[in-house]
Order: structure tokens, then sequence, then C-alpha cells
């Protein structure tokens, strides 16, 4: 028997409980993440300066500034309670968050550590400084643009399938979502901008995947005999299983070389992007398919209480 | 249904050396008007968003701030950054936000995009006679004259308007005086000898030559008609960028070796088809890219070799669909029609599911939200081309009898 043959025989449906259990306790722990982080950080996810606003700044100069002295100069400015830090050989990074250093006083402060170190190596100056109010808008308009594209895809799914259909497969991104969350929360990862990004990605991603099996379930029960759902819906996930498996295999392999390679200014977006690729895979065939399943037979069941 | 095969062949072809030739152009030619558009965290550069703010004498009305994206845009342009841009962040927004790609200065940003400039000229009475409207032209000049030779000034050319009200009120005021302000501050005020009706004349204010030369550009520019200020600015380096898009490039390419391999192992001479179709589909994206000037900024990038894993998806539909009618004992012929005729379904609808959501994306999002937004939809679009569209020609191509002999090899 082939490996392909072995797959058909496969009872995922049967297993629900199994899936179920392992996805809980995956995201429980993320959950768990959560109320720590809100309880000793007061916010369940570690929003970057992009959200929540706030200065950051480096910079190398001719001679390595000192901690000390930098601190100095920026409480002189107006700003005490700021992180510094020796970046590499004469490099310095100052970081607040939620206070932003005003633009019109930044350039004061780096002139004033010029003053004393000397001139700014050429292109080493970066600033990012972000107003709360931005911030807050940055998120506030992602989250409800995130949220727009789910309900759309919801009432796109329930148009060329039905509303149970287009509602497993919701469900499934949902767990991919808290899924990656939790990871990001258990890791006190950073979230700043480009996390948008990746969110979009992995939800594509689930919805693509789970389209596909969705497809074939609709195409199976339109030649269905007496065969009860579960059993259908088996044969349709397993018939499925190779070509999802590969073609999250070859994304997987894009995003793993983009992640080796990518290098540390996307390390964190290349690795929720893998979290969610694998999250995504996963939750069409073990989540969305036996949430159908429940569904259907419940309906099923009701409908067959009716008529007796 | 061989001419069939011929005129998509062709198709196929004809679209891959259009597009081809537009990559060319703007990767190797550096043709213009199709270089790759980096964006400022890969470029480098300076990002500012200013906040319109209520004045006494000026309120922020969507009118001002619309006009005073107009002025800015004038001056970032007048400062000589290439594809500068300044725009309202939403129709109601009372932000803008400036971008100025490749500019390592941004204290002389934020002194140039911040500024009033407001010029005025009062007579002793303190009424205005002539404004910065009516200003035609400003530069930088030196002075000429014995007693303060070499002083950098600003030399000024008012309009027709400006020219008649100017000589009315010189005329009306010799031996009084006319003071000159900059933003309320009084820069000089000079007593008035002859009426001037040439509308011409210079302004000291004992102005370095960079202030003189500045002011000249504000001035030329005209001035804004609503208090801004800076509340966020971004500052990137250049070094990020070549690093980065280098590393992505080659980042790019062994995915697509990896991903070809992969889909050799799996499907043989199908495998080969739809790593002809990636190349395909690398071709057109880049393409597209570059005509409309989509915007590479890092998460871009990201979602770019992303879709490259993304883009063998309907590939693998359509492949494993074939097998399956294979499996059914059909004819090799007929289980690849019936494979790409049943595989349509899903890919359409996956694909279109994906771009349902792009649409909201673009709608609502802003910045790298849009950005992603464009670069996942024309991703969707070109492997639905390829993978396909193109694949499916290839395939028929190989079955064409004559070119392989023993067809049911392709399928591994």
């Amino acid at each position: 028997m082939t490996f392909r043959e072995r797959i058909l025989k496969w009872d995922i449906i049967g297993k629900t409980r199994t899936w179920f259990t392992a996805s809980s306790i995956i995201i429980a722990i993320g959950l768990v993440a959560m109320v720590v982080n809100t309880v000793s950080f007061g916010s369940p996810l570690k929003f970057g300066i992009d959200f929540i606003g706030g200065t950051v700044i480096n910079a190398s100069f001719e001679k390595a500034p000192d901690e000390t002295v930098v601190r100095g100069i920026l409480s002189a400015n107006g700003y005490s309670n700021v992180t510094v830090q020796r970046a590499g050989e004469k490099g310095i990074t100052m970081k607040v968050e939620t206070n932003e250093i005003n633009p019109a006083v930044s350039g004061k402060i780096i002139n004033d550590i010029v003053a004393k170190y000397g001139a700014v190596d050429v292109g080493t100056k970066e600033i990012t400084s972000i107003a709360p109010v931005i911030g807050r808008d940055l998120l506030r308009r992602s989250s409800l643009a995130l949220g727009l594209s789910l309900l759309f895809t919801l009432l796109y799914i329930t148009i060329r399938f039905k509303f149970s259909f287009g509602l497993a497969t919701i469900l499934g991104m949902v767990h991919d979502i808290f899924v990656a969350l939790g990871i990001l929360a258990l890791f006190r990862v950073p979230l700043n901008a480009p996390f948008v990004g990746a969110f979009l990605a992995i939800i594509t991603y689930s919805v693509q995947d789970g389209v596909v099996v969705m497809d074939r379930i609709r195409e199976k029960l339109r030649y269905r005999a007496k065969e009860p759902f579960d059993k259908l819906a088996n044969a349709a996930v397993t018939e499925t299983w190779v070509r999802s498996f590969n073609t999250s295999f070859t994304t997987f392999l894009a995003v793993l070389v983009l992640f080796i390679m990518g290098g540390s200014p996307i390390r964190d977006f290349s690795t929720t992007l893998l979290v969610g690729i694998i999250s995504g895979t996963y939750s069409s065939i073990y989540i969305s398919t036996p949430l159908l399943v429940l569904w259907v037979q419940g309906r099923e069941k009701a409908a067959a209480l009716q008529k007796a | 249904m061989r001419s069939k095969v011929t005129a998509s062949l062709i198709l196929v072809i004809v679209v891959a050396i259009v597009a081809g030739v537009i990559n060319y152009e703007g990767l190797i030619a550096k043709n213009t008007k199709l270089v790759p558009k980096l964006g400022l965290d890969l470029r480098g550069g300076v990002r500012i968003v200013l906040e319109a703010q209520d004045t006494e004498s000026a309120k922020a009305t969507s009118e001002a701030i619309d006009a005073a994206v107009g002025v800015i845009d004038k001056r970032v342009n007048a400062l000589g950054v290439s594809e500068a841009v300044a725009v309202r962040q939403g129709v109601n927004s009372k932000r803008i936000t400036v971008e100025l790609p490749g500019w390592e200065d941004p204290e002389r940003a934020k002194a140039i995009i911040g500024k009033t400039a407001l010029l005025e000229f009062k007579t002793e009475d303190g009424k205005v006679v002539v404004n910065g409207s009516n200003l035609k032209n400003a530069q930088l000049v030196f002075s000429q004259a014995q007693d303060s030779l070499g002083e950098p000034q600003i030399s000024f050319e008012l309009d027709a308007a400006g020219t008649t009200a100017f000589a009315a009120a010189t005329q009306a005021n010799i031996g009084k005086k006319i003071s000159i302000y900059l933003d309320s501050q009084l820069l000089m005020s000079p007593t008035v000898e002859v009426a001037i009706t040439d509308g011409k004349g210079v302004i000291s204010g004992g102005f370095t030559a960079t202030e003189a030369s500045n002011y000249a550009l504000l001035l030329k520019s005209g001035s804004l008609p609503v208090k801004l200020v800076a509340i966020s600015e971004e500052v990137v380096g250049p070094s990020l960028g070549s690093v980065f898009v280098h590393r992505s490039a080659w980042a790019a390419l062994i995915a697509f070796l990896l991903v070809a391999i992969w889909m050799f192992i799996m499907y043989r001479y199908l495998g080969l088809v739809s790593g002809i179709a990636l190349i395909v589909y690398a071709d057109i994206l880049m393409a597209a890219y570059l005509v409309l000037h989509a915007t590479l900024s890092l998460p871009a990038i990201g979602g770019a070799i992303l879709s490259i894993g993304m883009a063998v998806d309907a590939n693998c539909i359509i492949f494993e669909r074939i097998r399956e009618e294979l499996g059914m004992k059909k004819t090799v012929k007929s289980a690849i029609g019936a494979g790409f005729s049943r595989a349509f379904r899903a890919v359409f609808d996956s694909n279109l599911t994906v771009l349902v959501g792009t649409a909201f994306l673009f709608y609502f999002g802003t910045g790298t939200v849009r950005g992603f937004s464009v670069t996942l939809a024309l991703g969707v679009l070109a492997s639905m081309f390829t993978a396909v569209f193109a694949s499916h020609t290839l395939v028929d191509l190989l079955l064409t009898p004559g070119i392989a002999k023993n067809s049911r090899k392709f399928l591994g």
C-alpha cells in the first residue's frame, strides 16, 4: 500500500476529540500567557511603538557616547524616563514608550550629543517617533480592516457555498489567529506595523486552504447517496490531504528561506508567518471540517427528531 | 484542438516577453519611468506627520488643509527630493503625511515643511498692503551695495496685482516707513524714497545664506493657510535597504529552486511544468510591480516571497486532481482535461475569497497594509494566469503527438 493509499484510510473526523483537545491546550497556553502579561505588564500583547506611540533614536558618533552623559542630555531637554543603551562600537540607542520625543526637540538632542562626541556617522541616524494618537489610530484602522475582511469573506463563502461552510472556515481562521497571538504573547514579541501584514497573510492562507477542502465536500454532497455526513467529510479531507500538505510545504519552504536569509529585520515577521502556515493548514483539516460535521450532524439529528 | 493550443501558447509567450522587456527596462536599463520603487523602510529617508491646529487667526478647515497639502507639495519638490509625497491621511483627517525618500536631513525638512512663511508688507498704521500670495518669484541673492557687500538677501518679484498695489502704497507713503514681516516677525522697515512701480525689491534681515535660501524657497511656494505641528517623525538610515534587497533577491531565487525541486519530486514532468509556470509568474509579477509603481517595503517583499510558495497552490490542486482522475482508469488526455476543469472551481473560489479580503484591506487600511494588499492581489491574479492557463497550455503541448511518446510518464 502506498502512502497515498494509506492516507485515504485515515479516520480524521473520528478523532475529532483528539484534535480539539490539542488545539485547546495550545490556545489555552496562549491565553494564560496573555493573562499573565496583562497582570504583570498591563496588556495581553507587547505592542511596539508603532501602535502605542513612543520614540526610538539610534545613531553612531565619532567617539563612543557615555550612557550617563546621554541620559543627562535627555533630561536637560525634558525627557527623563528614557532607556539609554550602547549599541555597537560607537552607537547609542534611546528608547521611550507611549510618550514620544517631540520632533521639534529630537534635532536638538542629537546636536547636544554631537557637541560632546563628534559628528554622526553617515547613514547611522535612525529616528522613529510616533505620537500615541497615531499609533492608536493605526491599531484601530488595522483591526477594522481585518474585521471587515473576515466579515466579507464569510459573506462570500456563504454565497458561494453555505453559511455553515463559511462559519466553519472563519472559525478555523479565528483558531489560527489565536494560536499566532498566543505564541506572540508567550514570547513577548513586540508587535509593530509589519505584523498587520503577517496577520493578513495568515488569514489569507487559512481561507485559501479552507476553501479547497470545503469545495471537495461541496462536490461530494452533490453525488451523496445515503452515506453519513462524517464519512463523506472524512473522505473529502483524506482525498485533499496530500495537496494540502504539498501547498503548505512549498509555502513553508519559501518562508523558511526568508526566515534564514532575511535576517533580524524580518525575523519576527517570518516567524509569525511560519506559525501561521502550520496552524492554517492544520486548522482547515482538523478544526474547520470537524466543526462543519458537528454542525451538519446536529441539524440532521434535529430534522430527524422533528419528523419522528 | 491543436490550433487552440498554439494560440494559447503564443499568448503565454507574448505576455512573458512583454513582461520580460518591462523588467529589463526597469531593472537593468534603469528606465526612469520603471525603476522599482522602494519603501522608506528599505531606501531610507524621512517621514513626517503633521497635524493641523486651530489658531485664533486661522481655523483648520478642510479646505485649508487641502491647500496646505498643495503648498507642502510645492515646497518638498523645490527641495529637490525626487518622489517626495505629501498626502492627507484621509478625507476628513487633520493629518498630513510627508515622505522624503533618500533624504537624510530631518532638521532641514522640518524647518521647511512646518513653517507658515507668511510675508506681509505693512504701512505705519498697520495696514497690510501686499502679502506673500502676491509673490511671483523669490530667490537668494548677495548684496552688491557698498555698506552691506556680500550679505545674503532675498530678492522678490510681485505679480501684476501686487505690483499695482505696491506702486499705489509706496506712492502714498513717500517719506514714511513700510515694514516687512515674516511670520509676524519684523525683518526690516525701510523708509520709502520713491514710488516702486516695477514690483521688484530686495529684503534683508540679517539672514545667513541657508536661511535666506530656505525663506526664498518658502516664499516662492506660498504660505501655509493653517498652523501645522509635527507630531511624528521617522528617519531611516539607508544601510538596511541595499543589503536587505540584495539578500531578498537571493532568498527569492533559493525559494524558487526549492519549490521547483519539490514539485518535480512530487509530480515529475507536471512538476517541471509548474516550475516553468513559476518563472513566468515571477516575470509577470515583477513587471506588474514596476508598471503600477507598487512600493516595495519590508513586509511587501516578505509577502512576495511568500507568494512564490502560494503560486504553486493551484498547480497542486490541479495535479492531485489529475492523479485522482487517472486512478479512475481514464486515458491520460481525458484525465488531464477533467483534472483542469474540475479543479478550476476550487482554484477560482479560493483565489476570489482572497481577492475579496484584499479589496477591503486596501479600502480601509493605511500605508503598509495597503502596500501588502496590493502585492497580494497582484500575486493572486498573476498566479491564476500562470498556474491555470499557462500550465494547462504547457501540459497540452506535452500531450501533442510527436513531442512525447509515453505520456503516462509525465505523472511520475
